[in-house]
């Protein structure tokens, strides 16, 4: 198997994709852009797994990574699941929005396997609950941890104690 | 017999050192020529002479470091197990003749007495397996004592082909057996043995690349894991005498020993034994190790089938000769 | 007891009784001679067979998504080469080029080809390294010592140029730091050479040792599907037989203009594995050559300055490392610090895989296991 050029057949794929999940989700579809080369899909939480079924079915077997991403302003969390097609070379981008006080969403672990990690650091990077996943338990901090360290109200303890001799470079 | 009663103190030291000081070169050889089949130089400082004191320096490091007993271990069992490997390594030497009359203990017996006491060393690793008290250990020494047990077999048929092609069981007499031109017994009995014989004696010293039980790679130090200073020492340097061992024996049987022109019996006997820990040494560090299941195989479905017909050939042949 | 004595006779039932083995818990590592640093793997063994091992993380996590939150890019090149520490510069490459696509920085050609050709170092001395040290996990000596020498060749050409050996900190927003030093062009042709040679007795060395094919044929088969699943990339997923590389699929440092093959292995076990480290070396070699002829004259930077602003927006930049696909996904609102950088790294979902490679293997296989996926525990923890 050898990858052709990337370009012209990524985007076919890409805008077929779109259509579909306009089909599949119709209204639930908040929002498909296409930004510098990948296709960022914005759905309501509980149709995550259904949108990440549909783009495996299309071709998007590569489940790449999942994370979050705290904007404390807008009183959200966002959960992003990015996705790629060997074949087609395409990507998508998957994004929920979930309210920061009380952040569920369910598990994708039924359609990718390998969303059992990412997933794990993201619960305890977050406090993101993954409903619906097996064993939801710390991967990367240790268990005394407290608080969820992504999170832009936690503070690096280190900042806190000295002043940073890194701020003069940084302009 | 009081005259040979008064020299048995003094043949027991003389034995005990020679044990004890052959693997001096035997270490230095061993570091030297790994060194160079890894494209380095190992030690050159200690002696000033291209590290020849490393070995020396070795022995002084060791001796000084403290002596660990885990508080979860069986401590008397737990002492006493370097000591039950490093013994009956030792008195393998008591019987292995040098050169004609130059041997620590004549025996009618000679290669009986070399086979029983390189298995005992199978006791001391399951002793120090079990009474560690850990898994690591214990893993490591159930491997090592089904590998003896398995690699017992083809040294013993190995051996055993020899002593039925010579007619006697005393070292010195195999020597003797063998015509000229030297060490050539009858093809393919001799070849076999020897074939069996070298590939066991990897096994019994646990060397790559039979080196499961120690693979350090997984279980870290194998059975020897939780040891310490001079009792890990009393392992490794009975797992050299065993080679040096092994090695003689291996010259005695199918080397001819002492046999050879113009230079004296002894000088052609250290030749010979270094041919074949220069072998040892250069397979060890060639090879990767093979898997123990694999290495279970090898010894039953392979070398003990091949020693068992290879007996029953020389029987017959020696019924027909 | 009473149904089996009636069913299995009472000498049968009190034996199994008696001779009744349990399951050990082995715990394997975090401090071990062969788990490549602090990685812990819990399995559980009936005697040598392992019935399930799951590796536990987060000894070396450092939080560098939460570091990278609070310094700017140059800083961030910095710290991103303690990722992947055995390949230093291939971290710093993509959140480079990810800066500069947002902001829409054109990078100099020059720059480019000197980004690719210190990119195609990097991963000679990675794999030079694994090839000796996958010896060494089956047990074999002397392969790591040559592994080691061959490593130093492509390292002193990485100090020779930016003067570090591991953490090169050599990428920048707009090109690379300097560029080359005299006489270094003139160098690197010879050392091609001998890696070519040396690619050639590789093969030869491990690969015709039977008892090397027997500990790593049929161990650890991972199929496409599984692969693709839980995200494996790099060498490990090309052995499955797939070609995946973003180096031909991603419009980045110019690849393009380069011909070289993607190997691809057809059974995925550890073998293929590492035979298609091997030959990966091969096209390393041959991009480099052609990089080497490529180099026009020109600027090595479009000089950005320290007090550079990424422009607000979001781009996710790949590239294919040693150990994988190393990806960031840059989230950013016009500050100099991103908003929100998630750094996708090969070694993790290389060893996500791995509950299920584990299952139903022997305990020694575990070491072959690991050490054919090549992972590097800093890469996994971040």
């Amino acid at each position: 198997m050898s990858p052709s050029a990337p370009s012209a057949a990524g985007k076919t794929s890409l805008t077929e994709a779109e259509s579909e999940l306009r089909i599949l989700l119709g209204d639930a579809l908040l929002d498909a852009t296409e930004d510098h080369g990948q296709l960022i899909a914005r759905v309501p939480p509980d149709r995550r797994p259904e949108t990440l079924a549909l783009l495996k079915a299309l071709g998007f077997t590569f489940y790449s990574f999942c994370f979050g991403v705290d904007w404390p302003d807008e009183n959200r969390f966002e959960v992003v699941d990015h996705v790629y097609s060997p074949e087609d070379q395409a990507r998508v981008t998957v994004k929920c929005d979930v309210p920061r006080d009380n952040p569920r969403v369910p598990t994708v672990i039924n359609v990718y396997a390998g969303a059992d990690w990412h997933e794990r650091e993201t619960w305890e990077l977050f406090g993101i609950v993954f409903a619906g996943h097996p064993r939801l338990r710390k991967l990367l901090l240790p268990d005394w941890q407290e608080g969820f360290p992504m999170r832009k109200d936690y503070v690096l303890r280190a900042r806190v104690e000295k002043p940073w001799p890194g701020e003069f470079f940084s302009g | 017999m009081s005259e040979s009663l008064l020299l048995l103190p003094v043949r027991g030291v003389v034995v005990f050192l020679v044990a004890l000081l052959s693997q001096i070169p035997l270490l230095y050889g061993l570091l030297k020529i790994s060194a160079h089949q890894m494209d380095r130089l190992g030690p050159m400082y200690p002696g000033r002479f291209h590290g020849i004191g490393q070995p020396i320096a070795e022995f002084v490091k060791w001796i000084q470091k403290e002596d660990i007993v885990p508080r979860t271990a069986d401590a008397p069992v737990f002492r006493l197990a370097p000591l039950v490997a490093l013994l009956p390594a030792f008195g393998v030497f008591a019987v292995i003749p040098v050169a004609p009359g130059l041997v620590g203990a004549e025996s009618e017996l000679a290669l009986l007495f070399v086979l029983a006491l390189s298995a005992v060393g199978a006791i001391a690793v399951v002793m120090a397996a079990y009474a560690s008290q850990s898994k690591f250990t214990l893993v490591g020494g159930l491997r090592a004592v089904g590998q003896i047990i398995a690699y017992e077999l083809p040294l013993v048929l190995g051996a055993i082909s020899i002593a039925m092609l010579a007619g006697t069981l005393s070292l010195t007499e195999i020597v003797e057996a063998q015509a000229i031109p030297y060490a050539l017994w009858p093809f393919p009995f001799g070849a076999i043995a020897f074939l069996l014989f070298v590939l066991s004696c990897f096994a019994e010293v646990l060397w790559p690349p039979f080196d499961m039980p120690v693979a350090e790679s997984e279980i870290i130090a194998g059975p020897y894991t939780e040891y310490s200073g001079m009792r890990f020492i009393f392992f490794y340097m009975s797992e050299f005498a065993h080679v040096i061992a092994l090695s003689a024996v291996g010259t005695l049987l199918f080397l001819g020993g002492w046999r050879g022109p113009i230079l004296p019996p002894v000088i052609w006997f250290v030749l010979k034994v270094s041919a074949f820990v220069v072998f040892f040494i250069w397979a060890r560090f060639t090879l990767p190790r093979l898997r123990e299941d694999q290495l279970q195989k090898f010894a039953w479905k392979l070398l003990i089938p091949l020693g068992l017909v290879n007996v029953l050939g020389i029987a017959v042949f020696k019924v027909l000769t | 007891m009473a149904t089996d004595l009636e069913t299995k006779g009472y000498i049968t039932a009190i034996t199994e009784r008696d001779m009744a083995t349990g399951d050990m818990v082995l715990n394997i590592g975090p401090q071990h001679p062969s788990t490549h640093g602090v990685l812990r793997v819990v399995a559980r063994l009936d005697g040598e067979q392992v019935i399930s091992a799951e590796p536990v993380l987060g000894y070396m996590h450092r939080a560098f998504e939460k570091l990278a939150e609070q310094r700017s890019p140059m800083q961030n090149t910095a710290l991103f080469n303690r990722l992947d520490w055995v390949s230093g510069f291939c971290n710093e490459v993509p959140y480079c080029i990810a800066c500069e696509k947002l902001a829409g920085i054109e990078v100099p050609k020059r720059a480019q080809v000197q980004r690719v050709i210190l990119f195609e170092l990097t991963r000679l001395a990675s794999h030079a390294m694994f090839c000796g040290i996958y010896g060494l996990e089956l047990g074999a000596l002397t392969p790591p010592m040559y592994g080691y020498r061959d490593r130093e060749y492509a390292l002193d050409l990485l100090e020779m140029c930016t003067g570090q050996r591991m953490h090169t900190n050599w990428a920048r927003i707009g090109g690379v730091k300097e560029d080359f030093p005299e006489g270094f062009y003139e160098r690197i042709p010879p050392i091609l050479e001998y890696y070519r040679t040396r690619i050639e007795q590789w093969l030869e060395f491990l690969i015709d040792n039977d008892i090397f094919v027997k500990r790593t044929r049929g161990i650890g088969v991972l199929p496409v599907d599984v692969a693709l699943d839980y995200g494996v990339s790099g060498p490990n997923l090309r052995a499955s037989g797939i070609a995946v590389d973003a180096r031909k699929e991603e419009e980045y440092l110019g690849y393009m203009d380069y011909e070289f093959e993607v190997p691809v292995g057809n059974r995925g076990d550890c073998f293929d594995r590492y035979v298609q480290r091997v030959r990966e070396m091969w096209e390393s070699c041959n991009i480099i050559e052609q990089a080497l002829d490529d180099l026009p004259p020109g600027a090595i930077n479009t000089g950005v300055g320290r007090t550079f602003k990424v422009p607000a927006g979001e781009i996710y930049i790949r590239a294919d490392g040693p150990r994988g696909e190393n990806g960031y996904y840059l989230i950013s609102t016009g500050a100099k610090e991103p908003y929100r950088l998630k750094i996708r790294t090969g070694s993790f979902s290389n060893v996500s895989v791995l509950p299920y490679l584990l299952k139903d293997t022997y305990l020694p296989d575990i070491v072959a296991i690991l050490g054919s996926l090549d992972f590097v525990v800093g890469d996994i923890d971040r």
